[in-house]
């Protein structure tokens, strides 16, 4: 599926287009903008399936072109930003980012994110089960088979759990999960989360391979590993 | 408070003076002849050197303010733009190594080298990040945002965030179950508990292992690291903890500011850091943080 999907990189800086360039040319049909103004042009012009875009434009912010783009688009964002703001990621995810990548990144880490990009967009959340290696999450039987055995979860967990599973691989708010789980007035109330998260990954990692199934985004939220 | 008092008391002084020669009589001159018109000129006089130091303070208020609006905006662009333009060319650096990391596995010597390169990297990323920290801690404008954290997440998180610098080393864990949570500002607090990773790391034998710990002390969470490097001279056990020192005769490279930065950013959440060495060999650093009373917790008795 990956395969010949099209790649809008939005960056001004040449190196890192070009290193983007190479190393993911194999795989997709790379798109360059280098300019805020020019992107939101090419989004609608060349219609690409996952968009790069840097934070910094020599036109206008990274977080504006964000906005203007879902203003009418759908079409899977990853920003790339700096490390030590976290209320910015917080806040780029909360304004229709799919996903960021804090520079410096490696380009694993990259591919990741735009296969989840793309896998995401490819509409997985009609599926009423979810299968990842030996966990199975069956949506409307709420049930939860680890090795084929069924794993005991409170309801809390559950939602938790299936919360991050619709969303596997992308990051989501540590605001999202509490406006879902406890109710927008339980928003500050981080902790439960932290003590139900750490319940869940001694439950989950019954199984080895599960040990960091769930990571932390420090200072913005959870994401399930799709791939090890 | 200082006024410029000059300026101030001349012109009270001087609109006294005018009130006199036009308005006491008599007329057009600065005489004064009963009391009653001395009790006028005097509370003149006062009104003035008051309406003048409200005049001033106002003015001060408002240069000060724009000062520090000026250097906010200037700190902030100085900021964004050093790490904008240091960070995105290392970006290109690790990418590009990162790449050819895949691709020449196969290649002993070429693979070596970039792993040599991506490894470089990462270190000036890491000092970028301790200068900008320093900056930051001492710019008095640091504010914590502080939440209620998992011990085990924090060194977790932080183990997986410095893979890249651990690759070299055995990582030993020993976390205490069931810990308290503790009330602190994830990112920050990781950084000064990546720099007694990265001061371990550098500073013990390629392939030795790395002992990380947390335990309940009483009403503190005690982390540790451990490394089996030279250890530290004695007299230097706290000095190291300070700004730009570092051991004479250590090896090369670095700034000695990761065991300062972590120092300060440790004593912002009311806990301490101190090294001691380990009996054999190696140095051990320990990061002391309060137990802080737990939040409450309503419907932990969910089947």
């Amino acid at each position: 599926m990956a395969h010949g999907a099209k790649l809008l990189i939005v960056d001004d800086e040449y190196s890192i287009c070009r290193f983007l360039e190479i190393s993911l040319g194999a795989d997709y049909f790379i798109f360059k903008a280098h300019t805020g103004m020019r992107g939101m042009q090419m989004v609608k012009d060349v219609r690409p399936d996952v968009v790069i875009l840097d934070l910094e434009l020599p036109d206008s912010s990274g977080f504006d072109v964000l906005k203007k783009i879902r203003a009418w688009s759908g079409v899977p964002v990853i920003v790339l930003t700096v490390r030590g703001n976290e209320a910015d990621k917080v806040a780029l995810l909360e304004a229709g980012a799919d996903d960021y990548l804090t520079k410096p990144f490696s380009i694993t880490e990259l591919k990741v994110r735009i296969r989840g990009a793309l896998r995401h967009a490819s509409g997985q959340k009609i599926n009423a089960v979810f299968e990842l290696g030996p966990l199975k999450i069956n949506f409307d039987a709420r049930m939860v088979l680890l090795n084929e055995c069924e794993l005991k979860l409170t309801a809390t967990e559950y939602d938790i759990l299936k919360l991050l599973a619709q969303h596997a691989g992308k990051v989501v708010t540590q605001r999202h999960l509490m406006r879902e789980i406890w109710g927008p007035e339980a928003i500050e109330h981080t902790h439960y989360l932290r003590i139900y998260i750490a319940q869940l990954r001694r439950k989950l990692s019954q199984e080895p391979s599960f040990q960091d199934f769930i990571v932390t985004e420090p200072g913005v939220g959870y994401r399930l590993r799709t791939i090890s | 408070m200082f006024y410029s008092t000059g300026p101030i008391f001349f012109g009270a002084v001087f609109t006294a003076a005018i009130w006199d020669y036009f308005f006491i009589p008599p007329h057009g001159t600065l005489s004064i002849l009963n009391v009653e018109d001395i009790v006028i000129i005097m509370s003149f006089f006062v009104a003035s050197v008051c309406m003048g130091i409200l005049a001033f303070r106002i003015r001060q208020r408002e240069q000060q303010l724009q000062a520090k609006l000026i250097s906010e905006r200037l700190y902030q662009v100085m900021f964004d733009s050093v790490s904008h333009e240091l960070k995105t060319p290392l970006t290109a650096i690790i990418g590009s190594a990162t790449v050819l990391e895949q691709e020449q596995k196969k290649f002993g010597s070429a693979h070596a080298l970039t792993c040599q390169i991506a490894e470089s990297a990462y270190r000036i990323s890491l000092t970028i990040d301790n200068l900008l920290d320093f900056l930051r801690l001492n710019s008095g404008r640091l504010q914590l945002k502080k939440e209620w954290q998992d011990c085990e997440d924090f060194i977790k998180a932080n183990l997986e965030q410095s893979q890249h610098v651990l690759t070299g080393h055995q990582i030993q864990l020993n976390v205490s179950d069931s810990l308290p949570l503790i009330n602190i500002d994830f990112s920050f607090l990781s950084h000064a508990f990546v720099n007694l990773l990265f001061n371990a790391v550098r500073y013990s034998p390629a392939g030795s292992a790395i002992q990380i710990a947390a335990e309940q002390s009483d009403k503190n969470i005690i982390f540790s690291v451990s490394d089996c490097g030279p250890g530290i001279p004695s007299e230097h056990l706290v000095t190291i903890f300070q700004k730009f020192f570092r051991v004479p005769g250590s090896a090369s490279g670095g700034l000695g500011l990761g065991l300062a930065i972590a120092k300060e950013i440790v004593e912002m959440h009311s806990g301490s850091v101190w090294a001691e060495n380990c009996v054999g060999s190696g140095a051990s650093f320990f990061m002391r943080l309060p137990v802080e009373p737990q939040p409450s917790f309503p419907s932990l008795g969910e089947a």
